[in-house]
């Protein structure tokens, strides 16, 4: 009688062993010392030195807030080639070091994905390629204050008597007798521009490869884009309004019948 | 030639499905566990009312170093500098009163003094030295981003035992006695304590 042929025996025999005992050691690095060998020892220090206190006066009376996840939420919707993109890098990055001269190309005209050039070279710069497929991002939390500098709008005035006009502010008595207080309010500005720190690797987001450097180059990149945002979602008239308000309620409180601002 | 038949038994297949979810499982104890990665990319604007004086600001210089050994991937050590900004004053949207008394005297009462921020100036990183290994074990953020965290609640500590607060408040009360004093008013008098009690 033939012997049975049975190939697959002995490698299916040796795959078990080889799983269980794969199994085994996994189990073994999650529980026991062996999991010091794959572990990453940690080591962190810090200090600090006050180089400034200074005094300042400014009335913050607005803030824009938002998330901002880079680099997605500046291509204002439009579905970027970045692998074009990262081809033409890898070619000559010198292509991306400056403003994109139509010259270069037959009749003037811009490939689509240029538009997205300059955001392309921030990635590369800081250490991220949106043109890899792992698809990776870095979301921001951004708080732009506006307000008032209060400093500078009192070095504007002296203080002088009712009913006449000093530097901006005027005092009348009207006719039925109450007190009417004219105001010229200083233009508001930008306060403040916080990115809030966040901690990478528990906020459930991926940690995303980033050096010390390429955050600071990050952040400074963005700014201005950041900064034309807020603005555009109105922050400074919010926080003019929102600083008449206040003055409002202040001369109201402490006895003055009618609060008027001149612009 | 004839071509020779294998034929694959019930148990060798049993084996095989066993073996595979053994090192699926072996797979799941060391990468399962880790905590599943959120996509969410939700833009989120806002605009609010703030009313803060801010009326102190403290910078202070920190120098931060972090260290990761790891026998596989490969050591990282990355040592940069970063400048932070405490600021403090009075939020009077928790509560401002003033008061003019039949004398003429204007009371005031405000909030109490309070720290507002203390959080890194991005743009002042000075990165002095690098280590790593760019392809396995690369410098992420989580790596020094906790420890910016910890050095922000460090100085604001130290900000507060340095007595910020103290100085916010009277440079508060300046503002105010300045802002009033616009509108002609001479006696102006503060009450101790805070609005919201």
């Amino acid at each position: 009688m033939a012997k049975k042929h049975r190939p697959l025996l002995l490698p299916s025999i040796f795959l078990f062993v080889l799983s269980a005992s794969f199994l085994f050691a996994a189990w073994r690095i999650n529980d026991l010392p062996l999991k010091k060998l794959f572990a990453s020892r940690k080591v962190s220090a810090s200090w600090s030195i006050l180089e400034e206190i200074r005094s300042l006066n400014e009335l913050e009376t607005a803030a824009y807030d938002m998330k901002v996840v880079f680099p997605f939420d500046f291509t204002g919707g439009d579905e970027v080639n970045w692998t074009y993109l990262k081809l033409q890098y890898d070619r000559d990055p010198k292509l991306f070091s400056s403003k994109i001269n139509p010259v270069q190309y037959p009749g003037g005209l811009l490939p689509r994905e240029w538009k997205y050039g300059e955001l392309y070279r921030l990635c590369r710069q800081v250490g991220i390629d949106p043109g890899r497929p792992d698809y990776q991002f870095v979301v921001m939390t951004v708080s732009i204050r506006a307000g008032l500098d209060i400093d500078r709008w009192l070095a504007g005035f002296s203080i002088g008597e009712p009913f006449e006009a000093v530097e901006g502010i005027t005092v009348i008595r009207d006719e039925d007798g109450g007190k009417t207080l004219k105001i010229k309010v200083a233009p508001v500005s930008v306060t403040s521009f916080i990115i809030k720190d966040r901690d990478g690797s528990s906020d459930g987001f991926p940690d995303v490869p980033l050096t010390p450097e390429g955050w600071r180059l990050l952040v400074e990149g963005l700014r201005p884009g950041l900064r034309e945002m807020a603005l555009e979602g109105g922050l400074l008239e919010t926080a003019a309004e929102e600083s008449e308000l206040f003055l409002k309620e202040i001369f109201t409180a402490a006895g003055y019948d009618n609060v008027e601002f001149i612009h | 030639m004839a071509s020779r038949k294998i034929r694959i038994t019930l148990f060798e297949i049993i084996l095989i499905v066993l073996a595979l979810g053994l090192a699926g499982g072996g797979v799941f104890l060391l990468y399962g566990g880790r905590a599943s990665e959120s996509q969410t990319g939700v833009m989120e604007q806002r605009l609010r009312e703030l009313r803060q004086l801010k009326t102190v600001s403290q910078t202070y210089r920190s120098v931060i170093y972090v260290e990761e050994k790891n026998f596989w991937r490969g050591n990282k050590q990355v040592l940069f500098t970063v400048e932070y900004l405490v600021t403090a004053g009075v939020d009077f949207s928790r509560g401002l009163e003033i008061r003019e008394r039949s004398d003429g005297t204007v009371y005031v009462r405000m909030p109490s003094a309070e720290i507002f921020l203390s959080d890194a100036d991005e743009s002042s990183i000075h990165q002095m030295y690098l280590r790593e290994n760019s392809f396995l074990n690369p410098i992420r953020m989580g790596d020094y981003m906790s420890q910016i965290i910890a050095q922000g609640e460090a100085n604001r500590q130290a900000a507060l035992d340095g007595g910020i607060l103290n100085l916010a408040e009277a440079n508060a009360r300046l503002a105010v006695l300045r802002i009033l004093k616009l509108g002609n008013f001479e006696k102006i008098s503060f009450d101790p304590g805070n609005p919201d009690g």
